[in-house]
């Protein structure tokens, strides 16, 4: 009896697996984990295993590893640095404790612990610098912030101001003068049209490196990628050219500096001064350029030179033109390398932009930090601390995105 | 006129003192809708024949004739499968047959293009893994892709160049069967390239060994004849055919052993005279570590 009774269910279960294929799992974790690892964001691949189930303790334990480690090295980092801070001292300067740092950049003290910069106490206040919401309008965050009140600030008054001159206009159109109302609303308008000159912020600053660093990158591209191809493609024009990239591929950004100089002041004509297109962005451009070319230039070389030759006999076979050679066969062969060169190059671009910056004043990070060099204010090299950690948090995000962009480009290699 | 002509055909690599005749005097007559192996060692020149056939390579002397016209160039009427598959691997299985579709039929309508990929994909039973990328394919998929991307072009003349010597013996059998069933289907003219005497014996028609150069000509053929569809069990069975193969093995050996010998007179007998060491005395320690003796290498 009890052996007919499991007989059946063994049957019927077979037959609903035959029926209804395998439940395909709604959210396959190993997926979403080689994805995240693929876009470079693998620190976070253990927890989506997590969300799966996918072996918990394992995860857990990665998870676990993967953020403490870190976090104590750089526990241990910021140790050595104020110990550091206290040692390297002068009269004149010092090193910036983490704690000046942090004030430096919110504007405000950590509570519980000594003000950092005793000069900026303000005593018999209640809150300190109530003005500005509470942040010292000398740090990073409360200078934006000083400026965000003061355009405010600005446009109140101008407002006020175009709205008394249209009252007037008002009134003297009542009174049948004509002539003077229009003068009266000509001067509205030209209060109107008025702007802020607003003082460059530390995220203004950023932006317009940003912008700088994309300009030149993008101008280094255009340039290096078809001259990569050419070289790539004949040996004759790469043994033409080979010298001059070998020559100048060494120069330092400063060298080139005056170069650029020249030339853009010679082709650009001075733009008014609200543009954000000035002379001197171009001019950090242009050598940002001229150093990240390189990178991008041999590596396309080395790429379109490195084309598998059957891959290239199947072109042969098919009769392509030159064009569909190069584009079907060459460069989607040749594109993980390209992309190689591309990601060395953003960062050597990134790392020229300060120097080419501050020699340039264009205002992005390297002028910030060349500002704060010169004012010998008690905190700017704290703010200059600031700007590093800026500096090479941006550089890695750019690197990262790179990375993402060189790993979508990379096909696997045929294992034969 | 014979379909394919090869009239003493010669072709060499490099030049001045560094040159080497690869191909010498070869002389070859394909009718249309033949199946051929040429059979030979590696490194003898089966792949340069290939490429003559197929117009990557001119020959030095001689004339290469398809189907009435001298072969000047690449063609798409001569559908080259490589060795190595050569597949584009940015590609998956549908564009790496459509590369060549868009080439060879540029005007049709994509519709017809797209019918035409999927045909040729289908005759090597691929069309499952039609979005994989040749990364994704084993090694017999990729082949069936090389082949599906040469049979999109129709050609009249296949030309095989070892299309399966990078293969597991298991999955060799089934292609095998496979490229006989197409051309079955198709009637097309085969020409193959194997290193292995059963493999040409079981799908050809005729067998063309070629000789150890350089430079290579082409040993004496061959003519299976067996009755088609052929069944491996039974034509080994055969004693006919049997000779055959020893008529096959027997030449390669032949050449092998002609090889050695032609190696063996090449040497120069130098006088017996031994240099004089004049490298200066060699330390028999280096930073302080003595030289293990030999006997302790071998053995650890």
């Amino acid at each position: 009896m009890s052996e007919a009774v499991t007989d059946t269910t063994t049957a019927s279960g077979l037959a609903d697996g035959k029926k209804s294929k395998p439940k395909k799992n709604f959210y396959n974790p190993n997926k979403v984990a080689h994805t995240l690892e693929k876009l470079g964001l693998g620190y976070f691949s253990p927890i989506a295993r997590l969300i799966g189930r996918d072996e918990p303790a394992k995860q857990v334990k990665e998870i676990a590893t993967n953020t403490f480690l870190p976090i104590i090295a750089f526990g241990f980092f910021v140790f050595a640095w104020a110990w550091l801070s206290n040692i390297v001292k002068t009269d004149s300067v010092q090193i910036p404790s983490p704690h000046q740092t942090w004030y430096a950049w919110a504007g405000q003290p950590l509570l519980g612990i000594e003000h950092p910069f005793p000069d900026r106490i303000q005593s018999g206040v209640e809150v300190p610098f109530a003005e500005n919401a509470g942040r010292d309008p000398k740090s990073i965050l409360g200078f934006a912030t000083a400026e965000d009140i003061a355009e405010l600030d600005y446009y109140k008054a101008q407002e006020e101001r175009v709205e008394k001159f249209m009252d007037r206009s008002r009134e003297a159109a009542a009174e049948g003068d004509a002539e003077k109302a229009a003068k009266y609303e000509a001067n509205a308008e030209k209060f109107a049209e008025k702007v802020y000159m607003k003082n460059k912020t530390f995220f203004d600053q950023i932006w317009i490196s940003l912008l700088t660093v994309a300009i030149g990158f993008f101008a280094a591209l255009i340039v290096a990628i078809p001259v990569g191809i050419l070289c790539g493609i004949s040996p004759k024009f790469n043994i033409a050219i080979n010298p001059l990239v070998q020559l100048f591929k060494p120069v330092s950004p400063l060298a080139w500096f005056p170069i650029v100089f020249v030339m853009t002041t010679w082709g650009i004509d001075t733009p008014e001064q609200t543009s954000i297109w000035q002379r001197a962005l171009f001019t950090s451009a242009g050598v940002v350029m001229l150093c990240s070319l390189w990178p991008t230039l041999i590596n396309t070389a080395v790429g379109v030179a490195s084309v598998d030759k059957d891959h290239l006999n199947v072109a042969k076979v098919l009769k392509l033109n030159w064009w569909k050679r190069i584009w079907k066969i060459v460069l989607p062969a040749s594109l993980p390398l390209i992309f190689t060169g591309l990601r060395l190059s953003i960062g050597v671009g990134w790392m020229v932009l300060v120097a080419a910056d501050m020699m340039a004043q264009n205002q992005g990070l390297g002028k910030f930090v060349w500002d704060m060099y010169q004012n010998g204010d008690t905190m700017s090299t704290a703010q200059i601390i600031v700007a590093v950690f800026f500096i090479g948090g941006i550089g890695f995000l750019l690197d990262r995105i790179m990375l993402v962009l060189q790993r979508l480009v990379t096909f696997e290699e045929q294992t034969i | 006129m014979a379909f394919i002509e090869l009239n003493d055909v010669s072709v060499g690599f490099g030049s001045g003192t560094a040159r080497t005749e690869v191909l010498e005097g070869i002389n070859l007559h394909v009718e249309e809708g033949e199946f051929v192996a040429f059979l030979g060692y590696s490194g003898v020149g089966k792949s340069t024949l290939m490429n003559l056939i197929a117009g990557l390579l001119k020959p030095d002397k001689g004339e290469v004739i398809v189907d009435g016209k001298k072969v000047d160039g690449p063609s798409p009427d001569r559908g080259l499968v490589f060795q190595n598959y050569s597949l584009l691997p940015w590609l998956n299985v549908h564009h790496n047959v459509g590369v060549a579709v868009n080439e060879v039929y540029k005007s049709e309508k994509s519709s017809k293009k797209k019918d035409r990929i999927l045909e040729a994909v289908g005759k090597v039973n691929l069309t499952d893994a039609l979005h994989k990328k040749p990364g994704e394919l084993s090694g017999g998929m990729r082949q069936r892709n090389s082949v599906a991307r040469t049979l999109s072009m129709n050609p009249k003349v296949l030309l095989l160049d070892e299309p399966l010597s990078a293969l597991d013996a298991l999955t060799r059998s089934v292609i095998q069967d496979q490229i006989l069933g197409i051309w079955e289907a198709t009637g097309q003219t085969i020409l193959l390239i194997t290193n292995d005497v059963d493999e040409g014996l079981y799908m050809a028609d005729r067998i063309i060994p070629l000789s150890i150069g350089p430079p290579a000509t082409c040993g004496p053929e061959v003519v299976v004849g067996a009755d088609r569809p052929r069944d491996k069990k039974e034509i080994n069975a055969d004693p006919d055919f049997q000779a055959k193969r020893n008529t096959v093995i027997k030449f390669l050996l032949n050449e092998k052993e002609k090889e050695r010998s032609r190696q063996d007179q090449e040497v120069i007998n130098l006088p017996n005279i031994r240099p004089m060491d004049i490298s200066r005395h060699k330390p028999s320690w280096f930073l302080g570590l003595r030289p293990k003796p030999k006997k302790e290498l071998a053995a650890s």
